[in-house]
């Protein structure tokens, strides 16, 4: 299967190439498309609390302060870069058209939403949503999933045009994290990395997909009062 | 920052015209909480909830006392237009005089109507003492910043939005309750 990573310069794209170089998997040919990029170091180390939740769960937890050209470069997976930050450019679009890949991960940057073109092309396009679909649909839900006391959960799901619907493959559920654990830099996408590898190990064994019920509760972006709230909920 | 709390800067003057942004907020521990706190009673001149009337300036206000009634009332209430125009205020961050059947504005420079955003927050508070979705409470939230950020002169109207930030308050101490925060 040739999988194609489209990435932003973001902690999530990072976390996705670092969890593929972790495991090799058979028959699979992983190539990279990086948008809108200017590699800057980034200088983020997880605090004790997130290295024992990680540890503890059994979650693989990225170096961040590795440039994803660098994973690539390590594991000799072919890159191009496109000095363009709009996702739905035409120049995009037709770069991912001409990969001929057979899935699209997107890790994009936050906020961006793809359009119809995109569902044009051959390629399916694989998204980790950080909440359990359809139930928790839209937007920084992690926090919503804390302040209904329920665990955090990540969706891997097939894109359509529209936001937070199509097939999904798997929902993952995870422990909730201990005070202190880094929720927005490391947990987000420490989470959904493990989740986007074990639904790409399903769709390698050719498991079935299952369709989301609709549901029209949606969650936008948190109001920092309840973003607190939720963070210092966590024991 | 002062002492133990830090002050509440989620305000604007510039509103409803210009959006507050609440993305990639910091988190700041619990001198965040105590400077809301501080910020919301500094609106209130007495502590208690009582019953308070609005009368309503336009057709989305009509729409919206209608609502409060029905999310009230024995019956049941169908909350897809509820969540469809929560949908348009959480983009746009504004309430406008009139919409059309799928909640776009029917005029777009009509959304400085202080009611409309008064008895939006009345119709959030409804529906979430009904269903406690915490959607609803978000998008409270979010209104009362705006209404916090603007002078309230009018009696009628000062009163409701006292009465708004009392319930917002109330809401945020159970949920600190259940959520076992001291």
């Amino acid at each position: 299967m040739k999988v194609l990573l489209l990435a932003g310069n973001t902690l999530r794209a990072k976390s996705y190439a670092q969890i593929l170089s972790e495991n090799i998997l058979e028959d699979t040919e992983i190539t990279g498309l990086f948008y809108g990029f200017k590699e800057e170091p980034e200088l983020i180390k997880p605090n004790l609390e997130t290295i024992n939740y990680c540890k503890k769960n059994n979650l693989f937890l990225p170096d961040f302060t590795e440039a994803i050209a660098t994973t690539f470069q390590k594991n000799n997976w072919y890159f191009e870069m496109v000095d363009n930050k709009d996702v739905n450019s035409s120049l995009i679009v037709e770069r991912i058209e001409s990969k001929k890949a057979d899935l699209v991960i997107f890790a994009g940057y936050g906020g961006q939403i793809l359009d119809s073109k995109h569902f044009k092309l051959d390629a399916k396009y694989l998204h980790m949503h950080p909440g359990e679909l359809p139930i928790e649909r839209g937007s920084t839900t992690i926090y919503y999933s804390l302040l209904n006391l329920r665990r955090p959960s990540v969706t891997a799901f097939y894109m359509t045009e529209k936001i937070d619907d199509g097939n999904n493959i798997l929902c993952s559920s995870y422990p909730i994290p201990s005070k202190n654990v880094n929720i927005d830099v490391f947990i987000d996408p420490v989470l959904r990395a493990d989740c986007f590898l074990n639904a790409l190990k399903m769709i390698l064994n050719r498991a079935p997909v299952f369709q989301s019920k609709i549901n029209d509760i949606e969650y936008y972006v948190i109001h920092p009062l309840l973003k607190h709230l939720a963070i210092l909920s966590l024991r | 920052m002062t002492g133990d709390k830090i002050e509440y800067n989620y305000l604007s003057k510039e509103v409803p015209k210009e959006k507050i942004n609440y993305s990639y907020s910091k988190y700041y521990g619990r001198p965040f909480i105590r400077g809301w706190f501080d910020l919301r009673n500094s609106f209130l001149e007495q502590k208690q909830i009582r019953q308070t009337k609005l009368m309503s300036s336009s057709n989305t206000g009509d729409l919206l006392l209608l609502w409060q009634k029905k999310i009230t009332s024995k019956g049941g209430f169908d909350y897809t237009n509820l969540n469809l125009l929560i949908k348009r205020f959480e983009v746009t961050k504004k309430i406008y005089n009139d919409y059309n059947k799928l909640f776009r504005p029917v005029k777009t420079n009509n959304f400085s109507n202080l009611t409309n955003y008064l008895l939006f927050a009345g119709t959030l508070i409804c529906a979430y003492q009904k269903t406690e979705i915490k959607s609803y409470l978000n998008a409270l939230i979010k209104v009362n910043d705006i209404c916090c950020s603007l002078e309230i002169d009018e009696v009628e109207q000062k009163k409701y939005f006292q009465n708004n930030i009392l319930h917002e308050l109330k809401f945020i101490d159970e949920l600190m309750i259940k959520l076992e925060i001291k």
